[in-house]
């Protein structure tokens, strides 16, 4: 029995790890790419085309 | 003390809807808001040519960036979903998108039988994850013009957020857009009015079958930082959450399943206090559902 809650408990740990892993590498990689989005002036292609009536968004062209 | 009207959840949908709507002016000018902060994309479904919108509709981005000439890959929006994906997941969709609560709100008008579920419903539910990858990336990266130049392919042809957000608004008070109008808005239109019938019918029906922002959001919701807990100890397994949840899943044994939305309707409906819901490193979830 008390083997089986010790080998329970280090599976949650397992999965808990796991997922703390994923959240910190996830967030790390986002950072990441949106300075390098802002570097390359991507920026300014959203700007661009938000500032103008988008024509085929709201179904003229 | 008087009990607010409204929920928590419907409060903040409606204050982040007001604020990120909130150039008033643009509704009775026919114009759209142009200053810096539309460098900015805004969490939920929200078109850049509403009339009020101060932020970028991400979708609406992301098919800009592609389809330029410029660029065949979107870093500053594949960080922005990764960012707000991974802290919020699919709460995005719960609390902060404009076109969730006015479904939610027609899904409130009276009807004489409302669908829960049917044969296709799970099925259907793959749809919005087509839906982003053949119109939001695919057909605005390959199908260019002369100039290198893709279209937004599922804005032109399948938002009925930019029909009803800034479609409407904007060609009932612009006369010179009104002389151009023809077969592709009146398709919209159409698109605009199966969604709100069906809308009436089945709760959030767009954000179900083909929203690709929720799509992108449900890739994060199993290991988003707000996530849900189910306290197995203290879960009798009545059944009752899965019964009040709208979107059809069972939040014991699916938790923090792609289709769940943060609603928190499985909370309030467990009497145990077995559901909780959170921000958290890692995971909380002891045993089989973590």
């Amino acid at each position: 029995m008390k083997a089986g809650v010790k080998s329970s408990g280090k599976r949650w740990k397992r999965s808990t790890d796991k997922i703390l892993m994923w959240q910190v590498l996830l967030f790390m990689a986002g950072v990441l790419a949106f300075a390098v989005g802002i570097y390359r002036d991507e920026v300014r292609t959203v700007l661009m085309k938000a500032i103008y009536i988008c024509l085929e968004c709201i179904g003229i062209g | 003390m008087a009990k607010w009207p409204i929920s928590f959840r419907k409060t903040v949908q409606s204050v982040w809807t007001v604020l990120t709507n909130g150039y008033i002016v643009g509704f009775f000018r026919g114009k759209i808001y142009t200053g810096k902060l539309k460098n900015m994309c805004v969490p939920g479904l929200n078109c850049y040519s509403c009339p009020g919108s101060l932020g970028s509709c991400p979708i609406g981005s992301l098919q800009a960036v592609l389809g330029s000439a410029k660029y065949k890959i979107s870093f500053y929006l594949l960080g922005f979903f990764l960012l707000i994906g991974t802290l919020l997941g699919r709460l995005v969709c719960g609390f902060l998108c404009p076109f969730g609560l006015i479904q939610e709100l027609l899904y409130k008008i009276p009807f004489i039988k409302k669908i829960r579920t049917f044969r296709l419903d799970r099925p259907l539910r793959w749809l919005k994850y087509g839906i982003l990858v053949v119109f939001v990336m695919l057909l605005p990266l390959f199908i260019v013009d002369a100039a290198g130049t893709g279209s937004p392919w599922f804005c032109k042809w399948i938002c009925p957020a930019g029909t009803l957000e800034g479609g409407v608004p904007l060609v009932s008070t612009n006369p010179a857009l009104q002389s151009v109008i023809g077969f592709l808005f009146h398709w919209k239109l159409a698109i605009l009015l199966v969604t709100i019938l069906l809308s009436i019918l089945i709760y959030r029906p767009f954000c179900k079958y083909i929203c690709p922002l929720g799509a992108i959001y449900a890739l994060f919701n199993k290991v988003s930082v707000y996530r849900y807990h189910v306290d197995q100890e203290k879960c009798t397994g009545c059944g009752k959450c899965e019964k009040a949840c709208p979107m059809q899943i069972s939040p014991v044994r699916e938790t923090n399943h792609l289709e769940c939305i943060r609603c928190g309707e499985c909370k309030g409906g467990c009497s145990f206090n077995a559901i909780t819901s959170g921000f958290s490193f890692g995971s909380k979830n002891k045993g089989k559902n973590s």
